[in-house]
């Protein structure tokens, strides 16, 4: 008998086949070898022989044979699983396949599937594994009757599957967060790519490094588990490896039914001095072999570039936004600098100017401002000297024996004149019981006279205390004062270099905003403090301590000091001579109204424009205003940059302003540039003259504007002359027709009683028309001329009035006041006629079906209210209502009744209003003066 | 002598009440109205008239306006137009609508105008239906 062993189907050189060869196959329901058929016997042989991983699933109980490279798809089954049933082996997939192989052995067609997903048992638990295979059917040739078997053609394609998941995953995330500029966002972005790849990665969470190197939870994916929020890396021991050793740690986690088996933490790379850890846990279905444990760490490096990356392009981001905002402090500064130089450098070159021209001495009232000027730029230069040295390399302090309180006593000097300009109450407490002191008394005069001018200038009304003492061996001086405050949000920043709080301005808004970083350079070259405490709307205190060292006992103290400086900054705080302006009625020549905020350049320009006319001094837009409003100029010189109202926004009051729009304005600035002279010119001003300006240049600008201007007022004074006119002929034209052909008829036709007495009535109440239309032209040309209105002063008994008033207006009605009133006024009988035609006239064509006059009795005065129903007065009319020519564009009517109507109301102690106004009607009021008490 | 009609249309009460005496004296036929909105009314109707005297300002409408509607109708019915706006009017504008114009000043003069334009003894130019 042939053995298994000699039998030619097992004599090739395969693992299997020596297997085979020994194997007792009657132990299996093949049989013995000899009495395998022939189709079992050569598929055997082939599967045997062949290197591509096959088995052989044989007879009806679907017994299994394999070859060598089948052994790795088996695993741990390998070698027990020959000869069993292929049922038992692969139970794990059976109800996949096993219908499969079934449907193949009983004579169906080949089956093939590419890459279809099983989940095998290779004895390390359950695996996702990819197979590519084709099951044949092998017949039992030689034999027959029995059902042969299954051929399986097997490919695992697992390899190729996951990779190239796990290549798209690092590419999504390579793309989804390509242009991300914020850390925050790059690990969140990252994480839901993470988060979408379900298939491969179960759960994970990034921590990155944070404060006191602790690890912060930047964020997770995969539900249903706490993170802690943060992990102090002494505390984990787990983590705690992952860093030190940069080596990915790998932790079995407790079985659940669907859990992870296995939590992977990576070292994350972020481009910080410790690196953060993500912790990946892989789906449960992948093994953790070395193609897994490579992919994670390549995650982790993907992941850590994104989130470096990311941080790199912030800290960009950041250092640009801050050179952008030192660019245009710069910008800033350099403007504010030349602005502050211009206004000192006019009032020195202007006179000297003139001095060289004339030829004449300077004038004595000149040198003191000159004088003041000049140290004033002399103080701009040093501070701005010691600020670019104080950046380089802070002064120290040289500190010599000075008496404090007589020093300081001193430097205080200049400002109690100046609290008592600005009406404050300055409060000055030094303590007598201070000893000689070790102080460099240069840096000791910058914070006390910085301190000080600034609590003046910031502070509108109140007081201001400087209180100097010891304190716990420090030398505390502090300066409270009840001004504007200081925000929040602006506390830090108010010692910077050159910062100046945007805001309500103090008194002047002169300076360069350099006095608190002097402060503090001087405070901390003593090695003290500064500090502050404000609260906007009620005041702000300062506090400086320095240590206390107490000088020896026989050196002499020092009390010299700088009295010019601590008297120009005191000047500069609190401005002098805000004298209020004198109006000189009699003066002849044009009225020239100058507004600038700086003493000395006031000064000057009255001096400088003297010889145009009468020249009144204004200290900012708000007073010049209310000037302009009690006597229109001729000609207003007003700088640009003033407390309060500045000179841009005063341009604008004034061409908003219907009696005042025509004013000509010249304005003076410091902003040199076409830029600043158009906007200038757009708003409106006449002229733009830059500083430093000789008085001749000034003078010969502002004589030209005023002749400008009256040149244009001429003209068109002329063209309203022109219009008005016009308008007096078309509403004359009516009522001339009306009397005229009335009178031919009456004097030519023969017509009945009735017409005649129609005619004549008519004729009359027109003529009377007439008159009233030439007293009111006689009325504005008295006016236009600057001849006062001169009314007879009648005492007329007012029901009366109003009665024989309304009678001619068919639908005027009187109110039971008005017909009842007992009172009598005094007034010009016809012109108040004349008034209340008018406001009929006008009431009667706006009216739709009231018109109504009635009376309120007041004290001193009575009331006469004209009131209709019509669609009221138009916004853009309401302005112009008794202004003399109306709004552009009127062609009908002179446009003169309201206009003469008021100025004869005043001229006889009342006035004309428009009370009220709107789509439901008007009411005007015309008040008269009572007769009597 | 037939009778004619006409239209007179000015928003001031005075100068109706003048130009009807003057144009009833001769015996012919007067039809007011106040505005120019008004006159176009009247001339929608069924009435037909030998000449329409127009003021120019009668809002709502003007006596242009009135013109400008009736010529678009093809309507040729001499019309006087009374203005003082003269400077303001286009002269050649309105004579090219064969519209005469007429100073309002000078109202007695209207008799002999719409005479030359009626015709003394029947229509001069015959309004077209």
């Amino acid at each position: 008998m042939v053995t298994a062993r000699d039998h030619e189907i097992f004599s090739c050189t395969s693992e299997m086949a020596a297997t085979c060869a020994v194997f007792d196959w009657s132990t299996t329901c093949l049989g013995p070898v000899d009495g395998w058929s022939q189709g079992l016997q050569t598929a055997t042989a082939i599967l045997l022989r062949s290197g591509f991983p096959m088995c052989l699933s044989w007879g009806e109980d679907l017994v299994l044979l394999y070859n060598d490279a089948f052994i790795p798809t088996l695993g741990a089954k390998h070698p027990t699983a020959l000869g069993a049933e292929i049922a038992v082996v692969f139970a794990e997939i059976w109800d996949q396949v096993g219908p499969l192989q079934r449907s193949v052995l009983s004579g169906g067609d080949a089956v093939f599937h590419e890459q279809l997903p099983l989940v095998l048992e290779r004895g390390s638990g359950p695996e996702e594994r990819f197979f590519t295979f084709s099951y044949s059917h092998v017949p039992d040739v030689g034999r027959g009757g029995g059902p042969g078997g299954v051929l399986a053609v097997v490919s695992d394609s697992t390899r190729a599957v996951v990779g190239a998941r796990r290549m798209g995953l690092l590419r999504t995330l390579a793309t989804a967060t390509s242009e991300v500029t914020d850390r925050r966002v790059a690990a969140t972005t990252s994480l839901s790519v993470l988060s979408d790849a379900s298939s491969e990665l179960d759960h994970g969470a990034c921590y990155l490094p944070g404060a006191d190197r602790r690890l912060d939870l930047a964020g997770s994916f995969g539900a249903g588990r706490t993170w802690p929020e943060s992990i102090d890396p002494g505390a984990d021991e787990a983590v705690e490896r992952v860093q030190a050793s940069g080596r990915a740690l790998v932790e079995t986690l407790p079985k659940t039914h669907d859990g992870a088996r296995v939590r992977v933490s990576v070292p994350l790379r972020v481009g910080s001095p410790d690196p953060g850890v993500l912790v990946l846990a892989p789906h449960p279905l992948r093994p953790l072999d070395e193609r897994h444990h490579r992919f994670l760490r390549l995650v982790a490096d993907h992941v850590g570039q994104v989130l470096a990356v990311a941080s790199a392009r912030a800290d960009e981001q950041t250092r640009l936004a801050l050179l952008a905002a030192a660019d245009r402090a710069k910008s800033t500064f350099l403007s504010n600098i030349s602005h502050e130089f211009r206004t000192p450098l006019t009032l020195l070159l202007g006179p000297l100017e003139e001095a060289l021209g004339d030829g004449r001495p300077l004038d004595p009232t000149d040198l003191t401002s000159m004088h003041q000027s000049a140290q004033r730029l002399l103080g701009m230069v040093d501070a701005l000297l010691a600020a670019a040295q104080g950046d380089a390399s802070p002064r120290p302090a040289a500190p010599e024996a000075v008496d404090v309180v007589g020093l300081s006593d001193g430097l205080l000097q200049p400002f109690r004149d100046a609290a008592d300009r600005a009406g404050l109450a300055l409060s000055i407490r030094l303590d007598p019981a201070l000893p000689i002191v070790e102080l460099d008394p240069g840096l000791w005069e910058t914070i006390v006279l910085n301190l000080v001018a600034n609590a003046l200038k910031y502070t509108m009304e109140g007081r201001v205390e400087v209180v100097l003492g010891a304190h716990d061996g420090a030398l505390v001086l502090q300066v409270r004062d009840t001004g504007i405050g200081i925000a929040a949000d602006e506390q830090a920043r108010v010692f910077e270099r050159f910062h100046r709080v945007a805001g309500p301005a103090g008194r002047t808004i002169e300076g360069v905003g350099l006095g608190l970083a002097l402060v503090t350079d001087a405070v901390h070259a003593h090695g003290g403090t500064v500090s502050l405490t404000s609260t906007p709307g009620e005041g702000s205190t300062f506090v400086v301590s320095l240590p206390l060292v107490e000088a020896a006992a026989s050196a002499t103290a020092r009390v010299r000091f700088d009295a010019a400086a601590a008297a120009a900054l005191a000047g500069h705080a609190v401005p002098a001579d805000a004298v209020p302006a004198v109006v000189d009625h009699d003066h002849p020549g044009p009225f020239v109204v100058v507004v600038d905020d700086n003493a000395g350049m006031r000064h000057h320009l009255v001096r400088s424009l003297s010889g145009l006319g009468h020249v009144v001094a204004c200290v900012d837009g708000v007073e010049a205003l209310a000037l302009l409003r009690r006597r229109k100029p001729d000609l207003v010189v007003t700088d640009v940059t003033m407390p309060r109202l500045d000179g841009i926004g005063l341009l604008r009051e004034i061409r908003a302003d219907p009696d005042l729009a025509a004013t000509p304005v010249v304005l003076l600035s410091a902003r040199a540039g076409g830029d600043a002279a158009t906007q200038a010119l757009d708003t409106g001003a006449d002229d733009y003259v830059v500083k430093p300006f000789t008085r001749d240049e000034l003078v010969a600008r502002c004589r030209t504007t005023i002749e400008l201007a009256a040149l244009r007022a001429s003209r068109s004074a002329e063209a309203a002359r022109a219009t008005m006119l016009a308008g007096i002929s078309h509403d004359m034209q009516t009522p001339v027709s009306v009397v005229s052909a009335s009178l031919q008829m009456l004097r030519d036709a023969d017509l009945d009683a009735e017409q005649r007495r129609e005619l004549l009535r008519r004729a009359s109440s027109r003529t009377a028309q007439l008159a009233q239309l030439v007293a009111q032209f006689l009325d504005w040309s008295r006016l236009s001329a600057g001849v006062e209105i001169a009314p007879r002063a009648e005492h007329v008994h007012l029901a009366e009035l109003l009665d024989a008033v309304a009678r001619e207006h068919d639908r005027a009605r009187l109110s039971a006041t008005a017909a009842s009133s007992t009172r009598v006024v005094v007034c010009d009988r016809a012109r108040t006629e004349r008034i209340l035609h008018n406001l009929l006239d006008n009431a009667r064509v706006a009216a739709r079906e009231r018109l109504l006059v009635e009376v309120v009795e007041l004290d001193r005065q009575v009331e006469v209210h004209v009131v209709d129903d019509g669609p009221g007065v138009d916004d853009r009319v309401r302005p112009w209502l008794f202004a003399a020519f109306g709004p552009p564009g009127r062609i009908t009517g002179t446009g003169l009744g309201l206009h003469v109507s008021r100025a004869a109301a005043r001229a006889q102690g009342g006035d004309l209003v428009l009370a009220d106004t709107g789509p439901s009607g008007s009411r005007f009021v015309l008040r008269l003066p009572s007769a009597g008490a | 002598m037939r009778d004619v009609d006409v239209l007179v249309a000015d928003d001031d009460p005075d100068i109706r009440f003048v130009v009807e005496i003057v144009l009833r004296r001769r015996g012919w036929r007067v039809t007011s109205a106040e505005s120019g909105a008004e006159a176009v009314a009247v001339l929608s109707g069924d009435q037909a008239f030998d000449a329409l005297v127009l003021d120019q300002n009668m809002p709502p409408g003007s006596g242009l306006e009135v013109v400008e509607w009736l010529r678009g109708q093809g309507d040729r019915t001499p019309a006087v137009l009374f203005t003082g706006l003269v400077s303001v009017l286009d002269l050649a504008a309105a004579e090219a609508r064969g519209v005469r114009v007429l100073d309002k000043v000078a109202v007695e003069q209207l008799p002999a105008l719409l005479d030359e334009l009626v015709g003394p003894d029947g229509p001069g130019g015959p309004p077209s239906p």
